[in-house]
Formats: structure tokens, sequence, C-alpha cells
């Protein structure tokens, strides 16, 4: 699954970024969003494009094309409480 | 000692705030061989050292994506700072160490000022700057650039390492990674050519850099082979130390209360349903403020005192100093009329950088962005370009500059193509003019509309140019939304206070000069005898190019005159009517000659046509083009024609 099958509020772990191409795979890493982080969706914009996620300590606004290649793994409400 | 030392941190760190705060006024914009853009200097003396701080644009690592990136590789290549201040949000930390560990690994010492600690504290957290500093091998200080405080410290380190670098520990952070990855950089460096390599720079850093293909920087054609692997891999290893060290210096669970406040008001501010409903009125309010009766109260007093009392008691004055005519002429209408015409609208520019500043301050400009990119992404732009658009509004030079965020060239070219459509501060003094005389009842209304026509004939462009300009390439968009903050207000008011005296500077030059060229050509012959203006040198250029305004419902050569000086800077159409008609009859003069219709006419052409010469500038700078430049210039020149054809047209059947 990706961001995309997020609802606000629920949070996820990366699981593989293998199907960005190379260029936008090293942005997201130097914004922090590699492999094993948890993010969390928790806004959509009014049109339903971009989407708001929290990833470390911080927010960062991305275009669903790029959160659909973003394979994650849902988290539990607990899980995500105690990450 | 004279000390060069480097400002360098992500962005939204409060790097410049901190750059204001040491520097204060004294600074020059530098050119630099071998560096793209250019780039701010502050001077400033800190105990008995002479000490120059360059402003690095914010980045958010070392690689050479975007032109900041490269910027800040070139620098670091060409120049030699003795020591780098590496800002830091402390409620940001993980994302924000990323950089400083690629910062330590060039060689240059570093000082880490650990900012923002303020609010870390606000969340309950504690930050041990003892332990970071030890496990980093650089001085990590404590410092908030809003409130003033640390800072002091912070320069004391910045000299102290300057002195002694041996108090950076330069192996700490490498023995970090792990023994495999640490082999094959220094097989790397080793195998680098040693005369290649800058005295400064720890080859370490170059070696990196090369096996992640980053060096010699190639920006747009990084590829899908090696360099790709390592980079994940060794980012990955940063990213690990980086976590091991946090969770060690920072007390208390990190993901608890994180920006409550933020949170709160986001869910309101940018809620799906209100975010654009509240977005609209923001942005009417602020139109209003600035162009509604509040700006319009203030620039009627002024206009008491810079078109009423000062051309009356300097006239008296001279009248009684036996001046001749001319002279008179000269002061009175030439630079009086000319400038004062254009500095009565100073306070509704006050009130419109004020408003702009506190969006960007606060973090709303971001959110804009976020809401607005689905909506811009249709006409080929981005959120991303939102900020530059509304920038616009303000001044064309700042906003093709903030084209910078663009990562992707062909979208920035297209951004920069948009933003002089957006109807910029000087024009305004134009249709303020205009709709005072012509279309008393309705101000707003028009003014307003001309603002949204603007936008409207820039999406259009960016619709048309997409194609030629971005072929078929799909732009990324990642933006960090920040936090809400508070405004500070010294540097709100830095920052309003700096652009509004870019304005009345050039009233006092620019203008001035303009002013006096058109009084001179507009009060004598070729001949060079005084006339009157019906036979002036002016009158003749005018005339020559009544017939292609004639369309448009402009034959008078004065309008023409006054849209050629608007070259030199918008305003200038205003002082330029002022001085030809003279500010007093300059209302009764303009209903004279020209129809409502034409009137409108004449406003559409000043929104749309050719940017002055200081965005053209920008735009050539910017773009490093100058076909690219040009051809802004010939097509808003084409557009404006058009568009104000069809405009007096079709306001000939209605008014």
């Amino acid at each position: 699954m990706s961001i995309n099958d997020l609802t606000i509020g629920e949070s996820a772990k990366v699981v593989s970024l293998d199907c960005l191409p190379s260029n936008t795979r090293q942005k997201l890493l130097d914004m922090g969003l590699l492999e094993g982080v948890v993010i969390k969706l928790i806004h959509k914009a009014p049109l339903g494009d971009p989407i708001w996620v929290e990833v470390m300590d911080y927010e960062l606004a991305l275009r669903r094309n790029l959160a659909a290649l973003i394979n994650v793994e849902k988290l539990t409400k607990k899980v995500a409480n105690k990450a | 000692m004279k000390l060069e030392v480097a400002l360098l941190g992500n962005p939204n760190c409060g790097k410049t705030t901190l750059f204001n705060e040491l520097t204060g006024d004294n600074k020059t914009v530098g050119n630099w061989t071998g560096v793209t853009v250019t780039l701010e200097i502050g001077h400033f003396h800190y105990d008995n050292n002479y000490i120059d701080i360059i402003d690095l644009p914010g980045i958010y690592s070392l690689f050479t994506h975007s032109p900041e990136q490269i910027t800040v590789c070139e620098y670091f290549l060409n120049y030699h700072p003795d020591v780098i201040i590496n800002v830091v949000d402390s409620t940001n930390l993980e994302r924000n160490l990323y950089l400083t560990t690629q910062l330590i690994d060039t060689g240059v010492p570093v000082v880490v000022a650990l900012n923002m600690g303020d609010e870390l504290a606000n969340q309950g957290l504690t930050l041990d700057a003892e332990y970071l500093s030890e496990e980093l091998g650089v001085p990590c200080i404590r410092i908030s650039a809003t409130q003033r405080t640390g800072i002091k410290r912070l320069m004391e380190k910045v000299v102290e390492v300057s002195k002694n670098p041996a108090l950076v520990d330069k192996n700490k952070l490498a023995s970090r990674f792990s023994p495999d990855l640490n082999k094959t950089i220094n097989d790397t460096a080793a195998a680098l050519d040693a005369s290649m390599i800058p005295e400064h720079i720890n080859p370490r850093w170059l070696a990196l850099q090369k096996l992640m293909e980053h060096w010699p920087h190639n920006a747009d054609t990084i590829s899908e082979g090696t360099g790709d692997r390592w980079e994940m891999l060794i980012g990955r290893e940063r990213y690990m130390i980086i976590a091991d060290i946090i969770a060690h210096t920072l007390k208390k669970s990190p993901y608890v209360n994180r920006h409550k406040t933020s949170k709160k008001l986001d869910s309101i501010l940018c809620n799906r349903y209100l975010a654009l409903p509240i977005f609209a009125l923001i942005m009417l309010a602020v139109f209003y403020f600035a162009f509604g009766p509040v700006g319009n109260f203030l620039c009627d007093l002024l206009k008491i005192f810079l078109a009423g009392w000062l051309p009356r008691t300097v006239d008296a004055l001279l009248i009684s100093a036996g001046a001749v005519d001319g002279l008179r002429s000269l002061i009175v209408e030439g630079v009086i009329g000319g400038v004062g015409g254009v500095m009565v609208f100073v306070p509704q520019l006050a009130i419109l950088f004020f408003c702009l500043a506190i969006l960007e301050y606060s973090g709303y400009m971001s959110r804009a962005a976020f809401m607005t990119d689905r909506l811009l992404s249709g006409f080929g732009l981005s959120g991303m370009s939102f900020i530059p658009m509304i920038l616009g509004f303000g001044c064309s030079v700042p906003a093709i500059m903030s084209c910078r965020v663009l990562e992707n060239k062909r979208e920035r070219l297209l951004t920069m193509a948009v933003v002089p459509f957006m109807s910029c501060g000087a024009k305004m003094p134009v249709y303020a003019l205009f709709v005072a005389v012509f279309f008393a009842a309705h101000q707003g209304l028009i003014i307003f509309g001309l603002y949204a026509l603007g936008i409207i004939i820039g999406l259009i462009t960016a619709t048309l140019l997409k194609p030629l300009i971005m072929k078929k390439e799909r732009t990324v968009f990642l933006m960090e939304m920040p936090p809400y903050r508070k405004p500070v207000w010294h540097c709100v008011f830095r920052t309003v206070w700096s652009r509004l005296w870019d304005f009345i500077s050039r009233a006092g030059s620019i203008i001035l000069l303009a002013s006096v060229i058109i009084w001179f050509f507009s009060h004598f012959s070729w001949h060079l005898y005084l006339v009157n203006e019906s036979n002036s040198m002016l009158q003749a250029i005018g005339v020559f190019l009544v017939p292609l305004f004639k369309p448009l419902g402009i034959d008078h050569w004065q309008l023409i005159v006054a849209l050629m000086t608007g070259f030199m800077a918008k305003e200038a159409v205003v002082s330029t009517l002022s001085v030809l008609y003279g500010a007093k009859l300059l209302a009764g003069s303009l209903t004279a000659i020209i129809s409502p219709a034409a009137a409108l006419a004449f406003l559409v052409f000043v929104l749309l046509y050719t940017p002055c010469i200081a965005t053209i500038a920008a735009i050539r700078r910017e773009s490093r083009s100058l076909k690219f430049a040009f051809g802004v210039i010939i097509y808003q020149l084409l557009v404006a024609w058009c568009v104000s054809f069809i405009a007096y047209n079709i306001c000939s059947l209605f008014i």
C-alpha cells in the first residue's frame, strides 16, 4: 500500500522507495524520508492533492503522484503511539 | 584579525535572522567568481576581529540537485572560510543534523548554532549541548536568534575555533561510520588527484561527493548508476548515526506535544473545506487594508503635503529669491512634481509590504502554496511557484530571485515568465491616479479587476509557454511546512523597511533623473530653445509613436511618453504625467484627453507591458540567458497591446 491509502490521522512505516526515480529518492533522503521512518498523514489539500505528512519532527507536503510510489505498511494505533 | 565566516543551514532554521542580528545594516552584495549567484556579505567587528560573514543559501544537503546546492559546493571549492556557522533548528534536530554531518566532512571547522532552543523548552524538552558537541566533535552553542540570546557566546566560540582549529575533532564523526564504508571512502580519497584538492578541504568530502557522483557537479544528470546506491547507503548511515546521538541528547520523548498550537491552527486554517475561503478572505483583507480606506486616507494626508504645501512654499521661496522661470519650472514641476507624484504612494506600499512580510514570517505562505498547488499544477506551475507570484505583488525583483526555491530549471523559467504579470506595487500609483479620475465610484472594483486580470494572463501565459519551456518534464513537489511562528517584529520591520527604502531611494534616483530628463525634453526644442510642450522634442518623439497606440484609444503623445519612461520604473508613468501636465492640473487634463474606455485600456497596458529594467536585469541574472530576458520583453509588449486592444473595444461599447 502507499501513503495515499491512509486516512487522515493514520500512521505508517516506509517499507520501500524502490519505485521512485533515483533523483527523487535522493531528494526524499535529504528530507529524512527513508526506509524504516514512520510517517503520519495529517492533512489533504482542499482539492485532495497534495497531501501533508508528518515525518521525523517536522511536516512535509508532497503530491499524490509521488506519494503513490512510496510503499508503506500501516501501523496500528498502539504501535504508532509507541513510535 | 580578519575572519571569513560562512553561514549555513536548512531553510526555515532562522539563518537569515541570525545574519541580520550579527550584521545589522552593514552588508554588501558580493559577486563571486566561480559561484553562480550573488551572495550577501555582512561585515562587523567582534572583539578586535573584523568579520566577513557570508550568507549562503538555505539547503538540506551538500549534494548538487538545486542551484542553491551547487552554489554552496562551488563556494567551498573556490573560497576558504575560516569557520562555518551551521544554524540548526533545535525543534527538528534529526533532519537538520543531516546537513551538519556533511558540513563536518568538508574539513572546514564547524561551529553549530542550536537555534530556537526557547521553542524546544516550551515543548518541555531539553537539549544536552555538551553531549552533542562531544559526539559530533564540534562545538555546539545554544542560541535564539529572535530572542537575541547566546549570540555573544557563539561568536566567542567562532573566534576561538578560528585561532585554534584543533578544538574541532575532524575524525570523531568519521569514526562512527562503518569500517567497510570508511575503507571505500579512504580508497576513493587516495585515488583523487591531489593537485585538484584545495588545501582547506578534507579529501574525505570530495571522495564522498565523487562516490555519490555529485562531483564535479552534475546537477541535471544524476544517473541511475552506482552514485545512487552509494548515496542511499551513506545517507542511511548518516541518519543512523544521528538517531543514535539524538537518543542521548534530547531529554523526554520527542513526540510529545510537538507544535501543539501550530497544529490546532492548521486544523482550522488548512481544513479541507475552510482553507480556500479563509485564504481568499486573508488576501482580500490585505488588499482592502492597503488600497482601501486606510491606505487611501494615509496617501491623501501625504498628498496634502507633497502636492500642495511643499511646491507652493518652494515656489514662493524661489520667487522671492528672484529665480528665473526656467529654474522655477525645473524644480517645482520637474523635481517636486515628479518625485512627489510617486512618493505619495509610500503609505499604501508600506501596508502591502507589511502584510506580505507577516504572511511570510508566520509560515502562512507555505500553507498558501500547499492549497494552491493543485490549481497551479493544471497550468504547468506548482505550489512552489505561488510564493514568487505572491511576492510579485510587492516587487518583481525579489519575486524573481525567490524563484530559486524551484529546483527544476524549466519550472523556474516558466515561473519567471509569469511573475511580471503579477501587478507590482510600483504599478499601483498609476492605477490609483487613473481610477480616482475616471472611475471614482468603482475604484476598488477596477483595481481588483486589474490584479485579477494580471493573474489570469499569467496563468494563460504559463499554459501557452509550458509546452515550449517544460517539454515533457514532470516536476517533484516536496515542500517543508514549517510550524506557525509569531512574527518577530524587528525582523518584519527590517524587511518592510528595506523593501520600502528600495522604493524611496528609487524615487530619489531613477525617478528624479527621469523627471529632470522628461522636464528637459518637454521644455526644449531640437534647437535647444525653451519652448512650450507642444513644440518640444518629447512631443515629436511621442507623436511619432501615436499611430501604434491609436487602436488602443490612446492618441496623446504625453501618455505614450509616460509609458516609455515606465520602462525605467513603473511609477515613472505617474511622475512623467505630473511633470507634463503639472501635478495640480493632472486630473483635469486627463479627463479632457482620453475617454474612460481608453483610460482602462491604458491601465491594462501598464499592467501587462514590459517589466521595468530592474526586473529584466533580475530575469537575465537568474535565468542566465539574455535571449530569455529579451523574449520576456517582446512577449509582454505583444500581450499588452493585444489585451489593451480588446479591452478598449469592449469597453467602448459599454462606457
